[in-house]
């Protein structure tokens, strides 16, 4: 059964969080309150890798910015986060100023073609330790659409697609990579929101969205709808037009623990150990 | 009836006080649990923890109102313990381990924990047992069954069949004094029952599998001799795949006693109504059916340099019988039947008198329950069952010559209590 692999220190997961860093970021304080999410998520996340006082190793992160390039903006694991929270004591993950700093356009095929470059080299690094892998989690956070400089709007979908589609065929056994696209407003109330669509949006732009995104298995739509969020059969990994930051940490977190999501009735699911 | 218990425990990462298991005995009420602390919870340790103190420490006749018994008494306890311990924690923790703790309470909630306890009524001839969540108990038969219990399912199995399935979800005790699912609660005659074990579900799922394929693997789990061969086997079986949790065992082992016991048997028991307080000037006395020699009740001991390969002593002394018991306090653990003292008996050399008999005495049942399941790990049936019928056969005759040369001058000078036994025994 697929996505049954739960993050642990035996078979650390691998989460990829694909940051636009395109000019337009840099509208409505987005890249700072992104920046902001993606450090409070990390902080959650690493909280659950807590036993007793000790942190295990149960899942390795990279943060990608992208525009026209690529940016490593980190990388590592959960020792290598918890030292960069504490250096970070403004809770920002992003160092907006610097290698952050938003400009440019969207081309959003090369983060695509970066994460499968960096999914592919954990894979090789994990099999030749003999190590199981956990079916990575890649989640985009973008205001925009995909835009290259010398290409019309549609090639530059279809190129980004083609990519997506190549980073999702990325299979382990327990699983092919998960791809979550999240777009998000600068501003309230712009756009209607859209969340975990199952059927394709009639608009171009949300339907790319919805093209490049992972579809939803019936135990993700139940853990969804377990933290009550509107996913049904068919649904997949994708949202649009959202400007509330709360909801922006819950998706992100929600996104990033998809393989283990307890209830607290105690029914356990499948657990991070 | 005669038991016999082993314990193992074992964390995933090889921690000895079993991480998230849990386990504990009354081995005077005949009490044993096991718990398993949900992980996807919030420090579930200290609701299995808790959990297993609080039920060992019972008036088993809250096992006839149970449900009403954990409502009103057991689960606001566990709520209490939790809180309390909780508190304690984040007051200790400061930085970032507070604010990811915090985090963790608020993401978790709770505390969970699964729980499987029983009672062995000798009384009425019963296992009784409550079990909530996947934590198993096993009960094999002398005409080859093996029960399988949670409260997971409601088949039970028999010989291999109707296999409980061990989920990734499960039943289980809260921390806020509220249950998921409900209590198992049920009994079994004692008649024919070999063996119970408790086990949590990281080690019932090994178990189940290999009893499938091996009916008699109980007595794999038997032939562990110590916490060493424990921990060996677990690691073979996480290298190969078979195990990934933590682990809790609790193995008892019942045997019925056929013979009646006569008045020239010796009996230990962990009870102390038969421990009679002696004075300093130990007086012995025996009464011998085969009217052999006697010892007279007047005579002193003296000279006592003897220690026994299994260091037993005498516990006291009354004109019919002498009560023994090995100097590692064989009381706590153990009961033996009169067969046991007889091969214990004979392979006995030489015998130290104790002057001191309300040393022993001062061992008390509140003892028992203060041992924590590491000390119980510490000792288990195993260091008892280090005496096999050839070490027995090793001593006899030697011992026998040796004690026969003694005269009634050294008895009155020294002790020879082996040969004493030897004559109540007529070996």
């Amino acid at each position: 059964m697929a996505y049954e692999l739960a993050w642990g220190s035996k078979h650390p997961g691998l989460l990829i969080y694909l940051v636009d860093l395109s000019g337009s970021m840099a509208w409505d304080d987005k890249i700072r309150r992104v920046s902001n999410v993606v450090w409070h998520v990390v902080d959650c996340l690493t909280a659950s890798c807590q036993d007793k006082g000790e942190y295990k190793e149960r899942y390795y992160l990279k943060v990608i910015g992208y525009n026209q390039y690529t940016y490593d903006l980190f990388s590592g694991g959960v020792d290598d986060i918890n030292k960069w929270l504490d250096e970070h004591v403004d809770e920002q993950f992003i160092n907006i100023e610097k290698e952050g700093k938003p400009q440019g356009l969207t081309h959003m095929s090369i983060a695509y073609e970066k994460a499968a470059d960096e999914i592919n080299k954990w894979i090789a690094k994990q099999n030749a330790k003999n190590i199981l892998v956990p079916a990575p989690i890649v989640i985009n956070i973008t205001d925009g659409y995909p835009e290259e400089k010398g290409l019309t709007e549609q090639q530059s979908r279809d190129k980004a697609l083609s990519a997506a589609n190549a980073l999702r065929s990325i299979s382990v056994p327990d699983g092919n990579v998960l791809l979550f696209n999240i777009h998000i407003d600068g501003i309230a109330g712009k756009e209607e929101g859209m969340m975990f669509p199952a059927a394709r949006p009639s608009d171009q732009r949300k339907g790319f969205l919805f093209d490049a995104s992972s579809e939803m298995t019936s135990t993700f739509v139940l853990s969804a709808q377990r933290q009550n969020l509107p996913a049904t059969t068919g649904s997949r990994f994708m949202v649009s037009n959202i400007s509330d930051m709360r909801v922006l940490a819950r998706l992100v977190v929600f996104g990033s623990t998809i393989s283990g999501i307890p209830n607290v009735d105690s029914r356990k699911e499948i657990p991070i150990d | 009836m005669a038991l016999y218990f082993k314990t193992f425990l074992l964390g995933k990462d090889g921690e000895e006080d079993g991480r998230q298991d849990a386990l504990a005995l009354n081995s005077e009420k005949l009490l044993f649990a096991v718990a398993d602390g949900v992980s996807n919870s919030f420090h579930p340790e200290f609701v299995a923890q808790a959990l297993c103190e609080l039920f060992s420490s019972i008036d088993p006749s809250y096992f006839d109102t149970w449900d009403s018994f954990s409502a009103e008494i057991l689960l606001p306890q566990i709520h209490e313990i939790w809180l309390k311990q909780i508190n304690e924690h984040l007051a200790s923790i400061s930085g970032r381990i507070l604010r990811h703790e915090q985090y963790n309470y608020e993401r978790w909630k709770y505390g969970a924990s699964t729980f499987c306890g029983i009672h062995i009524d000798l009384n009425k001839g019963k296992v009784k047992f409550v079990i909530i969540g996947d934590s198993t108990l096993f009960i094999s038969t002398t005409d080859g069954k093996i029960l399988e219990f949670n409260s997971m399912t409601d088949n039970i199995s028999g010989c291999g069949t109707d296999l409980i399935n061990y989920t990734n979800t499960t039943e289980a005790v809260i921390s806020d004094g509220s249950l998921v699912g409900k209590w198992f609660i049920n009994e079994i005659p004692i008649e024919n029952v070999s063996y119970i074990a408790l086990m949590t579900d990281g080690m019932a799922k090994w178990y189940q599998k290999h009893q499938a394929d091996n009916p008699n693997s109980e007595s794999i789990l038997w032939k562990l001799q110590s916490k060493e061969d424990f921990n060996n086997l677990a690691e073979n079986c996480r290298r190969d795949g078979e195990m990934d949790d933590d682990l809790a065992v609790i193995i008892i082992k019942l045997s019925s006693i056929d013979k009646t016991p006569n008045t020239c048997d010796c009996i230990i028991n962990s009870t102390k109504e038969n421990t009679n307080i002696v004075d300093n000037d130990i007086i012995i006395s025996l009464d011998s059916k085969s009217g052999e020699t006697m010892v007279s009740p007047d005579d002193n001991v003296d000279n006592h340099d003897i220690v026994s390969s299994l260091d037993i002593q005498i516990e006291s002394v009354d004109s019919k019988n002498i009560h023994l018991k090995e100097k590692k306090d064989l009381s706590k653990e153990r009961l033996l039947d009169s067969d046991e003292i007889e091969d214990h008996a004979l392979c006995v050399s030489k015998v130290e008198v104790n002057r001191n008999i309300s040393d022993i005495n001062e061992t008390t049942s509140s003892d028992i329950n203060e041992t924590t399941p590491s000390d119980i790990n510490e000792t288990t049936s195993s260091d008892i069952n280090e005496t096999t019928s050839s070490d027995i056969n090793e001593s006899t005759f030697e011992n026998a010559k040796e004690i026969d040369s003694s005269t009634s001058t050294d008895i009155k000078s020294g002790c020879f209590i082996s040969d004493i036994i030897k004559k109540i025994f007529k070996k």
